[in-house]
């Protein structure tokens, strides 16, 4: 993407003032993404992002500077202007860059931009029918196609030179049902590390009947009850729990500046001992998987937690200078527009011995979360508050009937050692996790899991 | 600087027998963050891009690059075609096709391109130094930034339109953390110019700090209804939240409490709302909109009584009256919507002194909290986190706190009883920018304890 000579003056003109690393990352990205509303395309759009961001490190200070124009001429002023923010006196050398060739475990057999749009909005029409067919209240279903192809090259003062091409694509529907003056909503919406071929194993029909039955179910349920209970979240999108209220927390931008209740507790019992928590890019076409991270480190598969006790962190180039720590490859961006910084993959509870009708048995009265919604955490106290998108009543270890509007309210630290059982389904569900260096894609991830007691709210 | 590769492409259209219009949009930007006197982050960019907008027997495509060569640009001219024949017939849409001189207006300081990089860091340091000198219960100043940009906008499309229009602003932003026992408050300040000189990072550490002092000892509210007093700054956050019921997209789509308002008393008289895109110093003032159609001086609220909406040329076309100059684009990535310009409440005749001097027992509100989530601009409703002062015989008495507001904003707007003359705008937000000076409301309801 970038002519060697001109990456090596660029490094040596950007540590010119005394820095003492400097990276270039290069990316042309090539995206689609089409709306499909009420049964008409609603907007379609594409097109090419295409630029270039230059980082030097004086220690532990970054400094980050970005353009469009690759041209020699625009990329030798940029690392100038980069290199005019700081000065040390310390000379460190650009390293002879050396051509990194990476192998993808990643199958692409369809890349997207070689199918027709008009097959894409075909997809979105077997949602919107899949949707209507499943449930006889649905008044509404927006349904949207999306993907990418993200061409990167990242060179180094340490003589790091490598390229990737990383491909995806993603289908989603909403359904909303509505009843009287009143409207519920179901969202599903899978993706992957790869292309078109996608579309063969996970139906676009599919896609809008789960949509709908979730909104069908929940137009039909009653308020959820509050108080302390005992709850079994389900697995898939059931992980956002833990991305939310504990991953942030494991990734060294928090540790780092001591915002976080992980810091220091390597090594420590930080979960119950059911508990083995992962970190992983390395899944062959999984949604949050990468080969290399967008500092050029391969991908890994990082193990967070192990029975119970913290091992690691999620470690990105900076935030490793600045714990003492090895980058795990977790160095990750948006774009050319940021920074990168440590982020997530596909993140994940391991699966455990229980089946869901061993989990229920033990249950006189909770809830069972059987898919999650959205939510927030409180930065630095891990404190959360998620709604349940699909919940019932567990009485006498019996999924019973459906609520609504229950919310799980809790701290992570805490309900990590309260996690009593681990079941043996783990999923999958994607998402894109928006944090300092962008939104970037990730898989949240988990069996089912029993907290032996957790604040419901309802209403 | 791209002039040629575009005019080869609108050739292109044209032979094509296609409407296109390009918005190429480029700039550039420096942000500057100081934590403990060093800096924690510095980010100097130049990012630029080209929107497409074609349109095909009435269907509507749009693309982007930002990869700006003739191959690229004929490829997403290709992309844009592609994606308007999976689009429905729409005849209300059209580019702008009229000539005129676009209005000359300085929005460009090149002094402001001048300024090094030192001096902007100096900035943002003055004012943690400043905030930590003010006060002794500063516990820290978390947030003390800098950053200045400029943009340049090129309209051009296949029926003669070519208009070239560049900006730059600069802006200083502080918060300070204080710590009085157990008691933790927070201040924030910030100052918005083109003019660096104005840029006084000391001033705004110091006046972060009071802003925050002034919150120590706050105590509860009883629940009730009270004149409320909101100040300069949290009037126009209130404006910029519900902007979007001025939109005639929105009135058109029945989203827009406006709609059949036209001509009807939707505020008190005090009330003259205008939206003024030509305003000489205005932070986002620009002479054609992003469609390049011509920019307008427009009033909106007139003595209380909805004088206009804001159009851009599809919902102009659709009710046959013509566009106000209103079209926008969050970036050249976006469509063409709907958004104000700089949007004000005109200043009125009484000071703040006097408006709390007239106030028995009431309210003064100085932040808000939860605007997202807490107001919806459909309805019109909002309930919102606030903190503020009471007064009570026409003197500000002590700080409140831990109390919400809520009413709806044309009631609310129709109960302003006193304009302040302390006009201030806020920083601009995209192509936008809001401002008023103080507003008394009559009565509002209020639930504290």
């Amino acid at each position: 993407m970038l002519d060697q000579k001109i990456v090596h003056d660029v490094l040596e003109k950007a540590m010119s003032r005394g820095a003492d690393f400097a990276e270039i990352f290069a990316e042309e990205t090539i995206a689609n993404s089409i709306v499909y509303l009420n049964q008409r395309v609603e907007r379609s759009t594409s097109g090419v992002d295409f630029g270039a961001g230059v980082r030097l490190f004086y220690g532990t200070k970054s400094i980050y500077v970005f353009t469009n124009d690759l041209s020699r001429d625009s990329l030798m002023n940029l690392a100038g202007a980069a290199a005019q923010a700081d000065a040390s006196e310390r000379r460190t050398a650009v390293q002879d860059l050396r051509k990194l060739n990476v192998k993808s475990p990643h199958i692409v057999s369809v890349y997207p931009d070689t199918v027709a749009k008009s097959d894409k909005v075909e997809l979105l029409k077997q949602v919107d029918r899949g949707a209507r067919e499943q449930e006889e209240l649905i008044a509404q279903v927006e349904a949207s196609y999306a993907d990418v192809k993200q061409h990167v090259f990242i060179a180094n003062s340490e003589g790091l030179m490598v390229e990737d091409e990383r491909v995806r694509t993603r289908i989603s529907a909403n359904a909303i049902a509505a009843r009287g003056n009143e409207k519920q909503s179901g969202y599903h919406a899978p993706g992957t590390f790869g292309g078109f071929e996608f579309y063969d194993k996970v139906k676009a029909v599919d896609v809008g009947r789960e949509a709908a039955r979730i909104a069908g179910v929940m137009i039909r349920a009653d308020y959820a009850p509050k108080g302390t209970m005992p709850v079994i979240i389900d697995n898939g999108f059931g992980g956002v729990i833990f991305h939310e209220a504990c991953g942030h927390s494991l990734e060294t931008t928090s540790v780092a500046r001591n915002a976080s209740v992980f810091a220091g507790k390597l090594g420590q019992q930080i979960a119950s001992e059911v508990v083995t928590a992962i970190d992983d890019g390395t899944i062959p076409n999984e949604w949050g998987s990468t080969v290399i991270d967008d500092e050029g480190a391969p991908t890994q598969k990082t193990v967070l937690i192990e029975n119970g006790i913290l091992k690691s962190y999620m470690i990105d180039k900076l935030g490793g200078r600045k714990v003492g720590l090895e980058s795990t490859g977790s160095g990750r961006r948006q774009s050319y527009q940021f920074a990168p910084t440590s982020r997530m993959r596909n993140t994940y509870i391991a699966a455990g011995k229980s089946t869901l009708e061993e989990m229920l048995a033990t249950v006189k009265n909770g809830l069972y979360a059987k898919k999650m919604g959205g939510g927030s955490v409180m930065p630095g106290t891990g404190k959360f508050n998620f709604s349940v998108l699909e919940g019932y009543i567990i009485e006498n270890g019996k999924i019973c009937k459906p609520v609504r509007g229950a919310t799980l309210i809790g701290d992570g630290a805490e309900v990590l050692k309260k996690i009593e059982m681990v079941g043996d389904n783990l999923a999958f569900a994607q998402g894109v996790c928006g944090s300092e260096s962008g939104g970037v894609p990730t898989n949240v991830g988990q069996p089912a899991i029993k907290v032996s007691e957790i604040l419901v709210g309802g209403r | 600087m791209h002039q040629d590769k575009f005019n080869s492409l609108l050739d292109f259209a044209r032979d094509r027998g296609v409407d296109l219009e390009i918005y190429y949009d480029s700039g550039r930007s420096c942000s500057i963050k100081v934590f403990e006197q060093v800096v924690e982050k510095f980010q100097l960019s130049e990012p630029a891009g080209v929107g497409l907008r074609l349109i095909d027997g009435g269907r509507v495509g749009y693309s982007y690059s930002e990869k700006i060569e003739s191959d690229a640009l004929k490829h997403a001219f290709e992309e844009a075609l592609a994606n308007a024949q999976l689009s429905e017939v729409e005849k209300h849409k059209e580019l702008v096709n009229i000539a005129f001189t676009p209005a000359e207006l300085s929005t460009f300081n090149p002094e402001l391109e001048k300024v090094s990089v030192s001096d902007k860091i100096s900035v943002a340091m003055a004012i943690e130094k400043s905030a930590k000198d003010a006060d002794a219960r500063v516990k820290n100043v978390p947030y003390c930034t800098f950053s200045d940009g400029s943009g340049e906008v090129r309209v051009m499309n296949t029926k003669g339109v070519n208009l070239f229009h560049r900006s730059n602003v600069a802006y200083a932003m502080g918060m300070a953390l204080l710590q009085d026992g157990e008691e933790i408050r927070e201040g924030f300040d910030y100052i918005v110019s083109a003019n660096f000189n104005e840029l006084d990072g000391a001033q705004i550490g110091r006046k972060a700090v009071e802003r925050g002092v002034a919150k120590f000892g706050a105590k509860d509210v009883p629940s009730g209804d009270y004149p409320v007093y909101f100040d300069n700054r949290t009037a126009a956050t209130m404006l910029s939240t519900f902007a979007s019921v001025f939109s005639a997209k929105n009135v058109q789509m029945g989203k827009s409490l406006m709609a059949g308002k036209l001509d009807k008393e939707v505020a008190s008289p005090l009330v003259q709302i205008v939206d003024d895109a030509l305003l000489a110093d205005g932070h986002v003032s620009r002479p054609f909109d992003a469609e390049g159609y011509p920019s307008s001086t427009l009033p909106l609220v007139v003595d209380g009584v909805l004088k206009n909406y804001l159009y851009n040329v599809e919902t102009a076309n659709k009710e046959g009256v013509k566009s106000t100059g209103h079209a926008a684009r969050g970036s050249f990535k976006s469509s063409v919507e709907i958004a104000p310009s700089n949007m004000f409440i005109k200043k009125g005749e009484t000071t703040p002194e006097n408006i709390i001097a007239g106030i028995k027992s009431g309210i003064k509100i100085t932040d808000l909290q939860g605007l997202h989530s807490g107001c919806n601009p459909i309805s019109g409703d909002f309930s919102l986190s606030a903190q503020g002062f009471f007064i009570n015989d026409g003197k500000i008495t002590h700080p409140v706190h831990n109390f919400t507001v809520s009413g709806n904003f044309i009631d609310m707007l129709k109960k302003v009883t006193r304009v302040g003359t302390d006009f201030e705008f806020m920083y601009p937000m995209g192509p936008s920018c809001f401002g008023t000076a103080s507003l008394l409301i009559e009565n509002l309801s209020v639930a504290g304890k």
